[in-house]
């Protein structure tokens, strides 16, 4: 390390201790008789410590290496940080007269300092149980107080921002519904930046508006549900209309090649993390405008199977006959290549999908948007493939608990004919996805980014049929993989004489 | 020694030449063929897009070429359109974008099948058959107020399209009481049933594609029989040893 880094790391610590200190005074404060003295030393703090977390934050996430250990103690450490504040900052208003001119001050910095926490279990897990109850009370007291919608500046990632507590409030809780691990740090770094942009249009209403919107139930201990409340007790609604306005003008923004916000921190992230937001939104979008749908059952189980990462290995091992037989076995290849199995803990399954647990494998982290297959049994043919949507740690020491979204239970590995192959030596994998409709519209092919770039018409041996196909577009994609869907150009049977013309055609449909 | 060492550079620095630029030297191993577009002359190639004759206002900062706001409308362009377009440009192709407009509404993604086909016409403002593709889907989308506005901007661009008449046609049906759609002849199927539609997002006439879609799709599965589907059955599974 060069002295200068040695340098600036000595001078962070130093940072660090000094806003500890601060912290640790004020939480003395408020365990003492009077709590309310620290509630200046609480407001004056976030122009100071704000900066310097966006200066730890700002290396780790626009780093393209995998975390580092320094990196994971100095984000344990913003998490720390940012709970004990919003702990003090709960207690000291609490404490304060009901009238208190700083009331209002105290309420949003806290409400921010509870966002902020909640953010990072994206990166340290998600720490329950969350303060909802707490969040809540603090927007009853700013409701009955008539200042939820009260203009307040604060000053966040070097611009001073128009917020009210309501939009605080909302924005913390939003937060921790999008927190569950189906975005990535950078990518809820701009969903928040998005969210501080909003927050003027961010009003709540107290009838549900049509459709499933989020709603808020201030006299629970939980976090955001959807649709209309049966009960009758107390809920904030947030309508849609003023969301989609937002989310229409980002996108009119990528348009005119603007990102928006223009500076801070989440301006500074590329074009595809945006895109992958506003497809998070436009989903949750698309959520509230329909029916309320409650989920599909979720079956605890507690299973250890054999997962199979990416497209190669799903074709080669997952969907291979040969490997069926050999399942739960050790293959003699396995020992010879030390081929490690990558083994999951399996812990509910619905019809959509799958909930595992992973311990720290030596086969590398399976992080999200990967591919992945298993098998759910030796003599079960059932081969789940699925997407990774959720991907959240659990443990300290570094294991995660997973989602997979379900796309097929019947993948197949398809004959690809030689000589019809892309522009690689190699033929391309191909993992055939049916679709749940009879119709065949709705069927795909798994194919590697490369091979869906460079592919151009590809043969395929159906049963006694050889079937020319083009890619035509892209139903879902991932970490190096394209569910394509495509188009026949050409269906004939293998012994016809277009087919005769090419041994390759013959051969492969003889093998299939 | 020395010319056995001076030989192994040499050789490895011919390797590393021919590994970044392919073997026939001529193009960047990154650069990739054209995607095979199939023959589609009917359709009126769009005329280049317009360059700014003065210092563009910050909205159309992205006409300028190889301006930072046209390279973030390029990548935006190729991340939410993967496989249809790998920058603004491509959406010239409008044999590729007109039917990935059709699928996305036939996926029932008609939103994104509006802002495909706004992206190309603002790439290509005076290209009738993108602007009609974009109304027709309006129209089958039932959105009176899309297709009004989108009539209204088609009317300005383009005043002389023999097409208005067919435009006007169906405007009348969806939104009865526009002005900009007259009053016209009142066909019979007014009141009766939807109209016919015009076709300008390219749809295929015969079945023939749906027909082979369907027997890839049963063909594939009872030739896959070892890949039976099933619901997940908790008991169908064992603890891996």
């Amino acid at each position: 390390m060069s002295t200068a880094a040695l340098s600036q790391l000595a001078s962070l610590n130093e940072e660090r201790l000094s806003f500890e200190g601060r912290i640790q005074a004020m939480e003395a404060v408020v365990a003492g008789s009077n709590p309310k003295a620290c509630a200046g030393d609480f407001i004056d703090l976030l122009p100071h410590i704000g900066p310097f977390i966006t200066a730890l934050k700002r290396p780790i996430l626009m780093s393209q290496l995998p975390w580092t250990a320094e990196d994971s103690v100095a984000t344990r450490w913003i998490y720390d940080v940012c709970h004990r504040l919003a702990v003090v900052g709960r207690e000291t208003g609490a404490a304060i007269a009901l009238s208190d001119p700083s009331g209002r001050m105290l309420a949003a910095h806290t409400l921010f300092y509870m966002g902020e926490a909640l953010k990072c279990e994206i990166a340290i897990g998600v720490q329950k149980p969350h303060d909802y109850a707490g969040l809540h009370a603090i927007m009853k007291w700013a409701i009955s107080h008539r200042c939820e919608c009260a203009r307040i500046a604060l000053a966040l990632d070097g611009a001073v921002a128009a917020c009210t507590i309501e939009g605080l409030y909302f924005r913390a809780l939003l937060l921790a519904d999008f927190a569950g691990g189906n975005l990535s740090c950078q990518q809820i770094e701009i969903l928040d930046a998005w969210i501080v942009m909003w927050m003027p249009m961010i009003r709540s209403a107290r009838i549900c508006p049509p459709g499933a919107p989020r709603r808020a139930d201030l006299d629970s201990e939980a976090g955001l549900r959807r649709g209309p409340r049966t009960d009758g007790g107390p809920s904030l609604y947030l309508p849609q209309p003023p969301i989609e306005k937002a989310y229409r003008a980002i996108v009119q923004a990528l348009h005119e090649g603007q990102v928006l916000p223009e500076k801070g921190l989440a301006s500074e992230f590329p074009v595809e993390e945006h895109v992958a937001v506003l497809e998070v939104i436009r989903e949750a979008l698309a959520r509230s405008r329909g029916d309320y749908a409650p989920r599909h059952d979720r079956r605890p189980a507690s299973v250890i199977v054999e997962a199979h990462v990416g497209i190669e290995e799903i074709a080669n091992s997952a969907l291979s006959t040969p490997d069926r037989r050999q399942f739960g076995a050790r293959r003699p290849t396995d020992i010879i290549f030390e081929h490690k199995r990558r083994l999951l803990h399996l812990v509910d399954v619905s019809e959509l999908g799958l909930g595992f647990e992973e311990a720290e494998t030596p086969r590398g982290e399976i992080t999200l948007g990967d591919i992945i297959a298993v098998r759910l049994g030796p003599a079960s043919p059932v081969v789940a493939l699925g997407k990774v949507v959720r991907r959240i740690p659990v443990t300290e020491q570094g294991g995660f608990s997973l989602g997979v979204r379900i796309l097929s239970k019947a993948p197949q590995r398809v004959v690809v004919a030689p000589g019809t192959a892309t522009k690689n030596a190699a033929a391309p994998v191909l993992i055939y996805v049916p679709g749940e409709d009879d119709s065949g519209r709705h069927d795909g092919f798994l194919v590697s980014e490369r091979d869906f770039a460079q592919a151009g018409p590809i043969s395929v041996c159906v049963g006694a049929s050889i079937v020319t196909l083009r890619f035509n577009r892209v139903r879902d994609r991932g970490r190096g993989w394209i569910l394509a869907g495509f188009e026949i150009l050409d269906a004939r049977a293998a012994g016809s004489r277009s087919a005769e013309a090419d041994p390759g055609l013959t051969a492969c449909a003889a093998r299939h | 020694m020395d010319f056995t060492v001076a030989f192994v550079l040499t050789y490895l620095l011919v390797a590393l030449a021919i590994a970044n630029r392919g073997w026939t030297g001529l193009a960047p191993r990154g650069a990739r063929a054209a995607p095979v577009i199939a023959d589609n002359s009917h359709v009126t190639p769009p005329p280049p897009r317009p360059a700014p004759a003065h210092p563009p206002a910050r909205a159309d900062a992205w006409r300028v070429p190889n301006s930072p706001q046209a390279r973030t409308r390029d990548r935006y362009v190729a991340a939410r359109f993967p496989g249809i377009a790998r920058r603004a440009a491509d959406l010239a192709k409008l044999e590729r974008v007109i039917p990935a407009a059709r699928l996305f509404f036939e996926e029932g993604q008609g939103d994104r099948a509006i802002e495909l086909l706004d992206l190309a016409t603002e790439e290509y403002p005076d290209s009738d058959a993108l602007r009609l593709a974009q109304l027709e889907i309006a129209f089958l989308l039932r959105d009176a107020a899309l297709f009004c506005d989108r009539a209204r901007e088609f009317r300005q661009v383009l005043p002389q399209s023999p097409e208005w008449s067919e435009i006007a046609r169906l405007g009348r049906h969806i939104a009865p009481g526009e002005p900009l759609f007259g009053h016209g002849i009142q066909s019979p199927e007014r009141s009766e049933c939807w109209p016919a539609t015009p076709n300008w997002i390219q749809m295929s006439w015969d079945l023939a594609a749906e027909v082979l879609a369907a027997e890839f799709h049963r063909e594939s599965r009872r030739g896959a029989s070892h890949c039976a589907e099933g619901s997940l059955d908790m008991t169908e599974m064992e603890v891996v040893s």
